[in-house]
C-alpha cells in the first residue's frame, strides 16, 4: 500500500464542485491528508479552462455538475485532448443512482469513484486503494501515453499473470487496448472470461463490441439489449446499438436507440451531435432541432464545438418555421438566427463557414417570408463564394439552390450553365438536373414574364429601343412563349418601319418567327401573327432593293 | 413519460438533493468543530449523531427502494477493510462506549456493492450494541474466486432460539426489528458464479456471531 501523505506530495489536484460547502470541505479533507497543490472549479468549463492551462496528476470531480457539463464529460474531453495523461487520476464523487453511468463507461472510465456522503476516513481509505492500484499499473499506463499500445498489452500480461488481485482494472484496460489494436478475437475471450466470474457491465459491452467487430451484429445487438435489462442506465449501449442498427440500414431503429440513450444522459454532446445527424437524415426535424441545439450549448465550451453543429441547428430549425406569424416559430427563427451570429463572428476568418452560413440564413430569411433579407444575405453568400480559391462544387449548387430561391434566376443560370461543364459525382448531377429543371420550369418563366412586363411598357411609351432590349432579354430563355416572341417581332418591325430596315434586324426577327413555327388558324394571336409575317416579308424585300 | 418511470426519476432526483444536503451538513459539521473550542465539543455531539442517524437512515432507505425493485446493483472490486473500517466510523458515534475491532486483513478483496455491506454491517454492530454487547470483533475469511465470509462477532447475549429457528424476526420491544432481514436481503442481492450470497447467525460461548456470505 502506498504513504498517501506521499504520494499527495508535490501532485497537482483539481477539485471540481459546483457546492461552494462540498468543494471547500474536499479542498480541506485533501490538505489533510497530504495535498498541498489544489486548484478548484466550480463548474465543468472552468475545470476545462484549468485543465488546458496545467497538467493536473489527479482530478477530483463531482459528477452531477448543475446544468453544464458533468464529471464524465470532463473526463472525456479531457482524455480526448489528451490533456490528462493516462497515467494522471481521474476520480468521480457521485451518488448512488449515476453509479451505473460512471462505472460502465468504456472507452473513457475513470479510474475510481466515491460515494456521497463520505468522511474523511471514507475519502482517505478510497485514495490510498485507486492510487496504490494505478501505481501498480503504472508500466501500462505509461506506454498510453507513448502511444506505445503492444508494450502496453505486454504490461497488461504481465499484471495479469502476477497480480490476480487487480484482474478487473488490468483487464479493463487489457480490453480496451485489444479493441484499439483491433484484436478482437483476443479481447473477446478476455471479456468472456472475466463475465464467467463476474458480472461487470463494462465487460459485457467489450463483448458485444468484439462480437459486433467480428462480423455477428445480430448477436452483438442481442448483447446489448440483454445488458440493459440488468443495466437499464447503461447509455453507452444505446450507442452501440445505434451504431449496429445504422450499419444495417435501420435508420429508425437507431434514431429511436439513441433517443432512450438520450432520455437518460443528455449532457454528452457527441450523442446530441449523432441523434442530430441521424434524425436529420430520418427527416425528423422536431427530434434533430433540440439535438442540435443541445450540440451547440454544451459544445460551446469544449473540444466539440463546431461549425456543422450551428448550420445544423439552424437548418433543421428552418423545417420547422411554418407559420412565420406564430409566436413560437418567431422564437425558433431568432434562435437559429443567434446561431449564425455566432458561428459568425466565433469563425469570422472562416470563409467557407461563412458562405455557408449565409446560405443558411438566406433560407432561415426566406421560410420567415422575408424575401429581402433573404436576398441579402444571398448576396452576402455570393460575395464570399468569389473569395473562396477553390469552392466545393456543393457550394456552387448551394448558391444556385439560394438564387432560384430568392428570385435571382439570371445569376441561377450561369452559375448552372458554368456547373455543366464541371467534373460532378452523380449525387451532384441529380441535384444539378433537379435545380436546372426547377429554374426552368418556374423561375425563367417569371423572370421572362418580367423582362416581357417591362418592354411593353416601354413600348407603349415609344421606346423601342429600350423595349427591345427587354424583349431580347425575355426571349434570351427558350420558355419564353409565342406571345413574347410575337411582341420582340412587333418592337423590331416598329423600330425598322420608323428608321430604315436592316439585315440584322430582319435576321433577329427570321429567327424569332421560326421558334414559333407554323401557328394554327384558329389560334387567337393567329392574325396577329400573318400581320406581322407579312410587315416582316415587306421589309425584307425593301432591305434587298 | 411514463408515469412510473416519472416517478423513479422524481424519487433518483430528490435522494441526489438528500445527499447532497448530508454531504454539505457534515462538511459544515466539521468546520464548527474546526472553529470551536475543545470545551464545547460535547454540546455539539447530539447534533453529529442525529446526522449521522439520518445519513443511515436515508442510504437504508434508498438501499431498500433499490432491493424492493429488483435494481441492478453496482458491484465493483472491493476492499473489506475498508468497508468495515467505514461502518465503524459511523457505530462509534452512535455508540461511543462500544469497543469495535476490525480483524480484517488489508489485503482482503472481494466483489460486492460496498454501500450495502457497510449498511450490513452498521446493522449487525448496532443489533450487537442494543443486546448489551460491550465488544464487536469483524472478522473476514476469503474463499474461492473472491468470495468472502464477513463475520461480527459479539460478547452479548446472543441470537433468541426462536430468531436462530428463524420463528421469528426479531424479540425487540423497540425500532422495526428488521434489521437481521435487512441484511439477508442485502446478501441475497449478491450473485457471482452461480452462487448466491446469503446470512448465517449463530451463538458462540462469547455471543452472537453472523456471517455474510458474499460469492
Amino acid at each position: 500500500m502506498i504513504n498517501l501523505e506521499t504520494a499527495l506530495a508535490g501532485r497537482r489536484i483539481l477539485i471540481v464542485d459546483d457546492l461552494v460547502e462540498a468543494r471547500s470541505s474536499l479542498k480541506k479533507m485533501a490538505a489533510i491528508l497530504g495535498g498541498g497543490d489544489i486548484d478548484i472549479a466550480t463548474d465543468g468549463i472552468e475545470a476545462m479552462e484549468l485543465i488546458h492551462e496545467n497538467q493536473y496528476d489527479i482530478v477530483l470531480s463531482d459528477y452531477n455538475l448543475g446544468r453544464a457539463k458533468d464529471g464524465q464529460q470532463i473526463l472525456e474531453e479531457a482524455r480526448f485532448t489528451e490533456r490528462l495523461k493516462a497515467t494522471s487520476l481521474f476520480i468521480v464523487i457521485t451518488g448512488e443512482n449515476a453509479i451505473d453511468m460512471v462505472m460502465g463507461a468504456l472507452e473513457y472510465d475513470p479510474d475510481g469513484y466515491i460515494t456521497k456522503p463520505y468522511t474523511l476516513n471514507m475519502l482517505k481509505e478510497r485514495l490510498i486503494r485507486i492510487i496504490t492500484i494505478k501505481e501498480e499499473l503504472r508500466l501500462v499506463n505509461k506506454a498510453i501515453d507513448l502511444q506505445k499500445y503492444d508494450l502496453a498489452i505486454k504490461h497488461c500480461l504481465e499484471v495479469l499473470e502476477k497480480k490476480p488481485r487487480l484482474r478487473l482494472p488490468a483487464s479493463r484496460l487489457f480490453g480496451q487496448l485489444l479493441i484499439r489494436q483491433k484484436q478482437y478475437q483476443q479481447g473477446l475471450k478476455v471479456y468472456s472470461q472475466l463475465l464467467n466470474d463476474r458480472s461487470v457491465s463494462w465487460a459485457k459491452l467489450g463483448q458485444a463490441i468484439c462480437i459486433y467487430k467480428l462480423g455477428d451484429p445480430e448477436s452483438a445487438l442481442a448483447l446489448l439489449k440483454h445488458t440493459l435489462v440488468d443495466h437499464p442506465l447503461y447509455v453507452q449501449c444505446y450507442d452501440w446499438i445505434a451504431k449496429i442498427l445504422l450499419n444495417q440500414g435501420k435508420p429508425l431503429e437507431a434514431q429511436e436507440a439513441l433517443e432512450k440513450a438520450i432520455a437518460i444522459s443528455p449532457k454528452a454532446v457527441l450523442r446530441q451531435m449523432e441523434l442530430g445527424r441521424v434524425a436529420f437524415e430520418n427527416d425528423d426535424m422536431a427530434v434533430a432541432e433540440p439535438a442540435f441545439k443541445y450540440s451547440v450549448r454544451l459544445g460551446r465550451y469544449s473540444c466539440h464545438k463546431s461549425v456543422k453543429n450551428y448550420l445544423q441547428f439552424a437548418r433543421s430549425a428552418q423545417a420547422l418555421l411554418n407559420n412565420p406569424k406564430d409566436r413560437q416559430t418567431q422564437n425558433k427563427a431568432s434562435e437559429a438566427f443567434r446561431a449564425l451570429d455566432e458561428l459568425k463572428e466565433d469563425y469570422a476568418e472562416d470563409k467557407e463557414s461563412l458562405f455557408e452560413a449565409s446560405i443558411v440564413e438566406s433560407k432561415t430569411h426566406l421560410n420567415m417570408e422575408n424575401q429581402g433579407e433573404a436576398k441579402r444575405s444571398a448576396n452576402n453568400a455570393e460575395q464570399l463564394l468569389a473569395k473562396l480559391e477553390s469552392p466545393k462544387m456543393n457550394y456552387k449548387l448551394q448558391m444556385t439552390e439560394t438564387f432560384i430561391d430568392t428570385e435571382q434566376a439570371d445569376k441561377a443560370q450561369t452559375l448552372i450553365d458554368e456547373l455543366k461543364d464541371l467534373k460532378l459525382t452523380d449525387k451532384q448531377k441529380i441535384k444539378l438536373n433537379n435545380l436546372d429543371n426547377n429554374l426552368n420550369s418556374e423561375m425563367l418563366q417569371r423572370q421572362t414574364t418580367s423582362f416581357n412586363d417591362k418592354g411593353v411598357a416601354h413600348y407603349e411609351r415609344g421606346e423601342l429601343e429600350q423595349a427591345i432590349a427587354a424583349f431580347n432579354q425575355a426571349t434570351s430563355y427558350e420558355q419564353a412563349g409565342t406571345s413574347v416572341l410575337l411582341n420582340s417581332i412587333q418592337a423590331k418591325i416598329s423600330l425598322m418601319e420608323r428608321n430604315s430596315p436592316d439585315k440584322k434586324t430582319l435576321k433577329e426577327c427570321r429567327t424569332l418567327l421560326l421558334r414559333i413555327g407554323e401557328m394554327a388558324k384558329n389560334d387567337d394571336r393567329f392574325a396577329r401573327y400573318a400581320r406581322l409575317r407579312k410587315t416582316y416579308d415587306r421589309l425584307c424585300r425593301a432591305a434587298s432593293e | 413519460m411514463k408515469q412510473n418511470l416519472k416517478f423513479e426519476y422524481l424519487v433518483a432526483a430528490f435522494v441526489h438533493d438528500l445527499k447532497n444536503q448530508l454531504q454539505s451538513l457534515k462538511s459544515q459539521q466539521d468546520l464548527i468543530i474546526d472553529e470551536l473550542p475543545e470545551k464545547y465539543y460535547s454540546k455539539l455531539t447530539p447534533l453529529i449523531r442525529q446526522t449521522n442517524q439520518i445519513k443511515e437512515d436515508t442510504l437504508r432507505l434508498v438501499s431498500l427502494f433499490r432491493l424492493e425493485h429488483n435494481e441492478h446493483l453496482a458491484m465493483d472490486d472491493s476492499w473489506p477493510r475498508d468497508t468495515a473500517s467505514n461502518a465503524i466510523e459511523s457505530c462509534q458515534l452512535q455508540f461511543p462506549e462500544l469497543i469495535i475491532d476490525n480483524h480484517i486483513s488489508i489485503d482482503a478483496q472481494g466483489f460486492y456493492n460496498e454501500q450495502l455491506v457497510q449498511l450490513a454491517l452498521v446493522t449487525l454492530i448496532t443489533n450487537s450494541a442494543q443486546a448489551g454487547a460491550k465488544h464487536v470483533k469483524l472478522l473476514c475469511e476469503e474463499g474461492d474466486k473472491q468470495s468472502l465470509n464477513i463475520i461480527v462477532h459479539d460478547d452479548g447475549s446472543g441470537f433468541n432460539q426462536d430468531i436462530l429457528d428463524g420463528l421469528t424476526d426479531t424479540t425487540k420491544a423497540e425500532g422495526t426489528g428488521l434489521g437481521l432481514s435487512f441484511v439477508e436481503m442485502i446478501c441475497q442481492a449478491h450473485h457471482s458464479s452461480g452462487q448466491q450470497g446469503h446470512l448465517i447467525i449463530s451463538n458462540s460461548k462469547a455471543g452472537a456471531m453472523a456471517s455474510l456470505f458474499l460469492p
